[in-house]
């Protein structure tokens, strides 16, 4: 009964005409709160409006008000930590949020507009444990998770605290007695409050917010009436505690000093719906900001038909545009299907899950699995990808100050705008390193600001043995702008740099390539040389990922080989102490291994790949660090393939590793290799095939073994002129693994056999003898003459004599 | 409850829940189609059960596919449910028939001998023959009964029955006319309204025939998923397990350990996802909880029978093979696979795990 006179309460005192105090309880990013919270203000007139955000973001309230700037924008907070990371926390708004329309409409009626809410710092402080992630100062507790939700889900048949959010509230988007529907959101937080554990929102930070949002409330309450009345914009959950300001906030004193910098930055639908894992608002931000278009254009509910089928329209000719045309009929049948479900479902019109559902049973034409494409499209396209503008009065972000600071601790000198060289000496000199670690970092940003000339090239595996890396560099208002740009990602250089990385990695998903490992991996190193580290542990996690989901044998293997050359680098691609990479290195072989069973269905054309893969892996597995692996595992698979029916070539090659590997006897090779070629393969160039697959994982054995040069000998041999013309390209391309000394090599052992020594067999240019040499200056002498006397002297020297 | 009565005649669903079904009826206060016996939201509340008629729930996981399924039936598509064996699919399709038509029963069973006939209408030759073609000689299908009737047919296993058949579907379902030439010109029955067809499909076991598009266009797609809740499934295991065994004269039990192999290796093949998250190679074989029972109850006998020992995890690895992965070389790595990575890790830890992967890797 308490809970019920609680409910009771919260709906009948949100609106205290005796006191001045109007309370708006409200959801984040609510379309249907932000037209109620406008109706209210706009009758009311108040003299002030307050906003549950932190209070040390206020002097930013005139920014957002200034023409110039747009939603989605955010006020990003920042934090430094005496032991610990950098924190960096946001607090979004869009055009639908009922926080933005509420200062866009206080503004317009003159109130005095604050925000009431702790400051960021204690609340970013509140916070748990994953210290990296950019935070979210928009906090919801309970609107989609506990027995009241579950047990109204079950009632009404929705299937999660989003979809009876949408259900019972966006539906009423429009009403035009906003004090009802105020008050239900109201009535239906308390209850939400009811039904969450006393103790779990007293261990929590919500006293402490309350006490202070109460204590604002107090004291703007305490200027009396005169002036008119005071609106309160909250998340419904405070409602109740705020009903009696004063009683709530004790002595608790509003305001106070913040230790937090604060400042606007533009933001993204995407990283709006990214923030919803932090339980923030309603996802999928472009679906609302559809919902809220129309009632504005309208003044009036949504017309849900018209609505439901824009929205159908518009994605259908999205995906026509990416090729992915959906026929008229299929959005016919999903248009009905939503709108019959909405009405079964007692709603007036198709909101996001009855879509959802519509395009399900209308577009999924077979059987249903969770990463379904369709669903996935939808999503995304809900979503949307808007980004707001700041004004330029709004100033700077403390990314570029940070950057400054670091260049010049790296001794780069950022003066002015010239451009300098710079060399450092990477390996030796531990500043040297750190201050590359800064230009890479400042490079994978796309700033601009340094290019590297020369040096070990870590991404492209080239010339990694040097030891200095050159740098030309120049500080630009360029350089500032790509870094105001990356402010989106982190508010520090490496925090930005690990956004950034995450963000690359989520464009890749979206483009489907979001298992490439070879841009994975290539992404994981510059977050090495820029000097990530440790932070790096979240972006193996995806790597693992991909890894486990990759089918292509060469590039699982290659991925294997680049993390296992990252294991055992000492340079500035070295692990930091902390990133286990060994799990991830393991993951890739068994992979690997997993996928070697492909190996006797390669198409001819995909042999090459798999013979290079063949190579890296056999030499790391005999190399240095071979003992990371399991040989065992992998020599198994490569037998398996070698007894199944597998292209000439990659049995050659799983021969060669085996006989270099000591687990087949040495005679193995030339008797498979002369099997092959005495064999009776119509086409010669097949015939070769098994050499090819020997050179081109292990080539010295085509000397060390006895009798592969026999072999190959007698099978040259045997052949007609015209056999030998027709092989010799193909014979030409095996042999191209041979680097000039092995060729040497080949060729000693070659003309050991046949007697005689090399030079004999090497072309000579004969030697011209004295009346050689007069002939042929008589005949020059004579040429002249008659080229002379025709007058076509022009015509051999070019015009010069 | 009178067990040998339930399970000599298994009752069709509207008489098993006439009183359900009557109440439901009762206090039907919402619109209905034409030709439905209840309205789209007493159908909802037969199926997913109403606290207040007491009405009980009947279908379990997936609350938005059931409403999903109504809308489809209201509409010109028919509904075609499809997942895994033992996904509740028919009882799915049996209910919504009862509910939507108070008649259940107008069931044509998929299979390879199915001919068009068995879709449109047969003769009772010895009448055909007497009296020539006419009304009294004509066999109607049970899909020509329903479109007469306005109601609900269904067709269990649809991708069993030969091309050729599922090609007259498709006509069925775009005309909703069936043409009887032989009763004179013009003669045809038309789909009273209220008509749709419900059927089932497997898209994953051997020997069915593909769908074509065309077909596919005719109807709207239902995945019914197996069940999500591994402590769910392993007691109905368990429960399943135990009912088999009391046709043996034995006192055999599953060992706890034993028992968990068995449900986390089906499920972590099923879904593709350990439960450490771990992605793993999905193989074709369906991985069931029906099979898993079957490798469950092979695993009991083999210890009970052969080895004479207590059941262990070798007895399930060894089962695994000839239950589920029957033929396929590509799922026997993927299962080679899984024992080198998963097995392996686990059976550091868990004694049934160290056995089967044990035996799984001699078996190799």
């Amino acid at each position: 009964m308490r809970d019920e006179a609680l409910i009771h309460q919260v709906h009948d005192r949100l609106f205290q005409p005796e006191t001045g105090l109007y309370l708006a309880p409200i959801r984040h990013h609510s379309p249907a709160c932000a037209w109620a919270v406008r109706a209210m203000i706009r009758e009311l007139k108040p003299s002030r409006v307050l906003i549950e955000a932190p209070h040390n973001l206020s002097h930013l309230i005139p920014h957002l008000l200034d023409p110039d700037t747009m939603p989605p924008v955010a006020a990003a907070s920042l934090l430094d930590q005496k032991n610990g990371p950098r924190l960096a926390a946001y607090y979004p708004f869009c055009t639908h949020s009922p926080e933005w329309v509420a200062l866009q409409e206080g503004a317009a009626v003159g109130a005095d507009l604050r925000f009431i809410d702790l400051g960021s710092d204690a609340r970013m402080a509140e916070d748990g444990d994953d210290q990296t992630r950019p935070r979210a100062l928009i906090r919801e507790q309970g609107f989609d998770s506990g027995d009241y939700v579950r047990a109204l889900c079950d009632r009404l048949g929705c299937r999660d605290g989003y979809e009876l959010w949408d259900h019972l509230f966006e539906t009423r988007l429009g009403e035009a007695d906003w004090r009802k529907f105020l008050r239900d959101v109201g009535a239906y937080c308390a209850a939400l409050r009811a039904a969450t554990p006393e103790d779990e929102i007293a261990s929590g930070e919500d006293p402490a917010r309350e006490a202070h949002m109460a204590a604002c409330l107090r004291d703007a309450l305490a200027d009396g009436l005169a002036d008119g009345p005071v609106v309160c914009v909250i998340g419904g959950f405070h409602a109740g505690p705020l009903l009696s300001p004063s009683d709530t906030a004790g002595k608790t004193k509003a305001g106070g000093k913040s230790d937090a910098a604060s400042y606007l930055i533009r933001y993204g639908y995407k990283e709006l719906d990214a923030l919803m894992g932090y339980g923030a608002g309603l996802p999928q931000p472009a679906y609302y900001q559809a919902l809220w278009g129309h009632a504005e254009a309208s003044s009036a509910p949504p017309n849900w038909p018209r609505l439901a089928h824009d929205i159908v329209a518009e994605f259908a000719s999205e995906m026509r545009d990416a090729g992915h045309g959906i026929s008229v009929p299929a959005q016919v049948e999903l248009l009905r299907s939503a709108e019959t479900l909405a009405q079964l479902r007692g709603r007036p019109g198709a909101l996001r899950h009855d879509l959802f559902d519509g395009l399900t049973s209308s577009l999924l034409k077979g059987e249903a699995s969770g990463a379904d494409v369709w669903r996935e499209r939808f999503t995304l396209f809900l979503r949307g990808h808007a980004l707001g503008e700041v004004s330029d009065a709004a100033g700077q972000p403390p990314i570029v100050a940070d950057a400054r600071v670091r260049a010049r601790r790296h001794r780069f000198d950022v003066s002015d705008g010239q451009r300098r060289e710079r060399s450092l000496d990477i390996r030796r000199k531990p500043a040297h390193l750190a201050a590359s670690r800064f230009a890479h970092a400042m490079t994978l940003l796309d700033t601009g600001f340094a290019t590297r000339q020369g040096g070990p090239d870590f991404l492209n595996v080239v010339q990694t043995g040097l030891l200095f890396e050159h740098w030309d560099y120049a500080w630009s208002p360029r350089v500032e702008g790509q870094l105001i740009e990356a402010a989106i990602h982190g508010d520090t250089l490496p925090a930005a740099c690990l956004g950034k990385l995450f963000a690359t990695r989520a464009a890749l998903a979206d483009e489907g390539r979001a298992d490439d490992l070879g841009i994975l991996i290539s992404l994981f190193k510059k977050g090495l040389l820029a000097g990530l580290g440790t932070d790096l542990d979240g972006f193996l996690v995806e790597i693992s990922g991909a890894i486990t989901r990759s089918a292509d044998f060469p590039d699982t293997a290659r991925a294997m080989v680049a993390l296992h050359a990252i294991e055992t680098s000492r340079g500035p691609l070295s692990l930091p102490d902390g990133l286990e990479i060994t799990p991830t290195m393991q993951q890739a072989f068994a992979r690997m291994v997993y996928l070697c069973d492909d190996l006797p269905k390669m198409r001819e054309e995909a042999i090459p790949p798999c013979l290079d893969a063949l190579r890296l892996l056999s030499e790391v597995m005999r190399g240095p660090g071979g003992d990371y692996f399991d040989a065992k595992l992998f020599e198994d698979a490569l037998d398996r393939v070698a007894e199944a029916d597998t292209a000439p070539e990659l049995l050659g090659a799983i021969t060669a590793i085996a006989v270099a590997g000591g687990r087949k006897p040495d005679h193995s090779l030339p008797d498979l290799i002369t099997a092959q070629l005495t064999g009776s393969a119509p086409d010669l160039p097949t015939r070769l095939a098994g050499l090819r697959g020997v050179l081109a994982v292990a080539p010295s054995l085509l000397w060390t073994v006895d009798g592969m040069l026999d072999a190959l000998d007698a099978f040259l041999i045997e052949l007609e002129d015209d056999g030998f013309l027709e092989v010799l390209p193909y014979l030409r391309l095996a042999l191209s693994a041979l680097s000039p000394r092995e060729a040497d090599q080949v060729a000693v052992a070659l003309t050991r056999k046949h007697g005689g020594t090399v030079g004999e067999f090497t072309a000579h240019h004969h030697d011209v003898d004295a009346v050689e040499a007069a002939q042929g200056a008589q005949m020059d002498a004579t040429l002249r003459e008659v080229l002379r006397a025709d007058g076509l002297t022009d015509w051999i020297t070019g015009g010069t004599a | 409850m009178d067990v040998t009565a339930d399970t000599s005649q298994k009752q069709p669903a509207e008489l098993r829940y006439e009183a359900e079904l009557a109440r439901l009826r009762e206090g039907d206060q919402d619109p209905k189609p034409a030709g439905w016996a209840l309205s789209p939201r007493a159908v909802r509340r037969f199926i997913l059960g109403d606290k207040a008629l007491e009405v009980g729930r009947k279908f379990y996981g997936d609350d938005p596919l059931v409403d999903r399924c109504i809308v489809a039936l209201m509409g010109h598509q028919g509904l075609m449910l499809v997942g895994e064996p033992g996904t509740a699919k028919s009882l799915l399709s049996e209910l919504l028939a009862a509910a939507i038509s108070g008649n259940s029963r107008l069931v044509v069973q998929g299979s390879a001998g199915v001919i068009e006939d068995h879709l449109r209408y047969g003769w009772n030759y010895a009448l055909l023959l007497a009296e020539g073609p006419s009304e009294r000689a004509l066999i109607p299908s049970p899909v020509l009964t329903a479109m007469q009737g306005g109601q609900i047919a269904r067709i269990e296993e649809l991708t069993r029955c030969a091309p050729e058949v599922q090609d007259a579907m498709i006509s069925l379902l775009s005309e909703k006319t069936v043409a009887m030439p032989e009763l004179g010109a013009g003669r045809e029955v038309r789909a009273e309204r209220g008509f749709n067809v419900i059927a089932t499909a497997n898209l994953r076991d051997l020997g069915v025939n593909e769908m074509s598009s065309a077909l596919k266009r005719r109807f709207n797609f239902e995945t019914v998923a197996p069940i999500a809740d591994a402590a769910f499934e392993k007691e109905l295991i368990a429960r399943q397990v135990g009912e088999r065994m009391a046709e043996y004269d034995l006192k055999a039990d599953l060992p706890e350990d034993v028992l968990d192999v068995v449900v986390s290796v089906f499920r972590d093949l099923r879904t593709g996802r350990a439960e450490d998250g771990a992605v793993v190679a999905q193989p074709k074989s369906v991985m069931s909880t029906a099979e898993a029972v079957n490798v469950a109850h092979g695993a009991l006998l083999d210890a009970s029978y052969l080895s004479g020992d207590a059941p262990t995890g070798a007895h399930v690895a060894r089962q695994l093979r000839g239950v589920v992965f029957k033929d396929d070389a590509d799922d026997a790595r993927k299962l080679r696979a899984y024992v080198d990575t998963i097995a392996r890790a686990r059976g550091r830890k868990s004694r049934a795990w160290a056995a089967f992967h044990k035996a799984a890797k001699d078996d190799d």
